[in-house]
């Protein structure tokens, strides 16, 4: 059965939402409504909706930050009263972009373009898959069968040295420039491997991208601290500075 | 909802046409709008309203207090998850008529809403209101007349305070 959740600061038009879908599908299983982008992120990471219906200005995380941050295959429809976020939502390849108040006949628009994209075979979804993909936590993208091997050295040259660094003894990688900045308790070395191509080599169960151009180790990772803007920041062994962890992956670190 | 919407329209649309109004008018518009911001917030909002007799009697411009419903709700609450109160009060001190607006928000040090795009600066009109009721009341009541902005961990308080005006007839 599909499932979908609504996510919505206005409870009011969430129920509204709701009960025009309910009509106009009546297969499609409803989850308990997220009232901010927080508990959205919550609910689509613990519930795995097909599909998530998401207001865009909404307290904690906005819907696109939401978005941004989904692991699994669930599709993303934006409700929203402003017209102004389109371009960014196409950038998140959002199976739609709805303005409220929304009516009868456009959400039933968006309810046969949802069928139809979850009736097409996964691998006839190229663009969302990519997406899906780009977005995808480090290590799902070498997928079982991938065939690649988990990275276990990196090597890193200056003037005539190379030195070889056990990704173990790594506390963390930060893109910087058109070169990544490998982080250990002595050094800082750098390297041409892109963030996104080491994120498909490294163990996924070590090593979390926690922003677009970092990912942590987590073997090194001391604790995290929240300011009052409660924007979240890693602490890492071994290491002064703090390091920024991005809205999108937040969520990551809520048990801690 | 439909309700506490014409409700406001016709509060507002009244004391717009004055040139004054009186802070039980203003407090009675403040008194929709919150309602109406009620129906779509629901628990995420709750308000109270409280003036003494002198008070509510006591001639006041109109719109001036309403801005700073709206700051509370829109900047202190609306970005909030839990939501919260704002207590909206009208009393005499003295020689003075003191209105408060606070709520237990997110404060005025809090960074500006964002907009989601990281690139647009928010609501338009960011900051237009409070320099606006500086100017108005300058402009009515000269220094005697103050609007103070306060942060008041949690939230903020705004607080405009005026000369008293002789009310008997």
């Amino acid at each position: 059965m599909t499932t979908a959740l609504i996510a919505d600061d206005e409870p009011h038009l969430a129920r509204a939402l709701a009960a025009e879908l309910a009509a106009m599908w009546p297969d499609l299983q409803l989850l308990p409504m997220a009232r901010n982008g927080v508990e959205a992120a919550e609910r689509i990471a613990a519930l795995r909706p097909d599909i998530a219906f998401l207001d865009i200005q909404m307290p904690g995380l906005t819907g696109l930050e939401v978005a941004q941050g989904i692991e699994g295959t669930t599709r993303v429809v934006f409700v929203t009263a402003y017209d102004d976020y389109a371009v960014q939502a196409f950038e998140q390849e959002a199976l739609d972009y709805v303005l409220k108040p929304v009516k009868s006949e456009r959400l039933q628009r968006t309810v046969d373009r949802v069928q139809r994209a979850l009736s097409q075979p996964a691998s006839d979804d190229g663009a969302l898959l990519a997406a899906l993909r780009r977005l995808a936590p480090v290590g799902t993208a070498a997928s079982p069968g991938a065939g690649l091997e988990r990275l276990r050295w990196v090597r890193a040259s200056s003037s005539e040295l190379t030195h070889q660094v056990a990704v173990d003894e790594v506390l963390f990688f930060r893109a910087d420039d058109k070169y990544t900045c490998v982080q250990t308790a002595e050094a800082e070395h750098l390297i041409r491997t892109p963030i996104a191509e080491l994120a498909a080599q490294l163990d996924a169960s070590q090593f979390v991208q926690v922003h677009r151009s970092t990912i942590i180790n987590l073997a090194h990772l001391a604790g995290t601290r929240r300011d009052e803007a409660s924007r979240l920041f890693l602490r890492v062994k071994g290491f002064e500075t703090e390091l920024p962890v991005s809205r999108a992956y937040v969520h990551l670190f809520k048990a801690m | 909802m439909l309700q506490s919407f014409t409700d406001y329209l016709r509060a507002s649309l009244t004391t717009l046409r004055g040139e004054h109004s009186a802070v039980a008018q203003e407090l009675a518009l403040a008194q929709s709008y919150l309602e109406l911001l009620q129906a779509r917030m629901e628990d995420r909002l709750r308000f109270s309203i409280t003036a003494d007799d002198a008070a509510r009697a006591q001639p006041l411009p109109p719109l001036l207090l309403q801005p700073l419903v709206e700051n509370a709700v829109v900047h202190g609450l609306e970005p909030s998850i839990d939501g919260g109160s704002v207590r909206v009060s009208a009393r005499v001190e003295g020689a003075h008529l003191v209105l408060d607006v606070q709520d237990d928000g997110r404060g005025p040090d809090a960074p500006a809403r964002r907009s989601g795009s990281g690139t647009g600066t928010g609501k338009p009109g960011a900051g237009m209101a409070l320099d606006n009721i500086r100017q108005r009341l300058l402009a009515r009541y000269g220094p005697a007349a103050t609007l103070d902005i306060r942060a008041m961990h949690p939230g903020t308080l705004a607080r405009i305070t005026l000369p008293l005006q002789d009310t008997t007839p």
